[in-house]
């Protein structure tokens, strides 16, 4: 059973969420698919990995690479 | 690392967060209004706890955040109410720093364009250099460049102009 998250568009970066797949490739199969306001993630830990602690680790990764973002943007926007 | 097992479940359930928030199995929830924090205040709380914690927003209505903060390792309930509060504070923190950041913003402005003004008005090492190159540096009115001999004379007795021993 794989685990669920769901992205609000209003919170996290679509961005955000593709740069952390791309990331956990090794380490778990993630399926995205936008879902009403948000994007839902799929998240099937690879064995050998505990699957919630994959879930919770892509969740803080997606959170952090909208901060990171939105950072720039604001950097960029003040310039 | 382990995630909350049932035992862990039911003991966490039975109690209340002192805070008011909601407890679950190692993690603690609450909501937060963006007309008292806003967006920008939430992002800066949530980036200092990435380390310490798992962080996921949601957004149960409009306007309103909702933060749930899972640790790393197992947590009772008192720790995870520490959690959330050192979290509530930092998003105060933020908030406030923000707020501060806005109505300083002018005045910031205004010493970095002064600052740079002042840069640019210094003259650079070039400019410099040409104008030591215009200047009439051979003009010597206090005849400093005239040796001693040639404005005052020789002293009498001292032809050789040899140095004398003091122990002679």
């Amino acid at each position: 059973m794989p685990e669920r998250l769901v992205f609000d568009r209003s919170l996290y970066s679509p961005e955000a969420i593709d740069s952390a797949v791309a990331l956990f490739a090794e380490h778990a199969k993630i399926v995205v698919r936008p879902d009403g306001g948000g994007m839902v993630a799929e998240i099937e830990a690879v064995e050998g990995y505990d699957p919630g602690l994959v879930a919770h680790t892509f969740g803080n990764h997606v959170l952090n690479g909208t901060i990171a973002r939105r950072q720039q943007a604001a950097l960029a926007g003040d310039e | 690392m382990r995630y909350g097992g049932s035992q862990v479940a039911l003991t966490v359930a039975e109690q209340e967060s002192r805070l008011g928030f909601t407890l679950g199995p190692d993690h603690i929830s609450f909501e937060v209004e963006e007309s008292v924090y806003p967006l920008e205040a939430v992002y800066g709380a949530c980036y200092l706890f990435l380390e310490k914690c798992f962080v996921y927003l949601t957004r149960p209505k409009d306007e309103v955040v909702r933060v749930r903060l899972t640790s790393q390792d197992p947590a009772s309930p008192a720790e995870l109410d520490a959690l959330a509060g050192e979290f509530a504070n930092e998003l105060l923190a933020q908030a406030l720093r923000q707020k501060l950041s806005a109505s300083t913003a002018r005045i910031r402005e205004y010493y970095t364009a002064a600052a740079l003004r002042a840069a640019t008005a210094a003259p650079s090492i070039d400019e410099l250099l040409a104008e030591l190159e215009s200047e009439e540096l051979l003009e010597d009115p206090l005849e400093i460049m005239v040796p001693w001999e040639e404005k005052h004379g020789t002293k009498q007795g001292d032809d050789s102009g040899a140095k004398k021993d003091p122990k002679a």
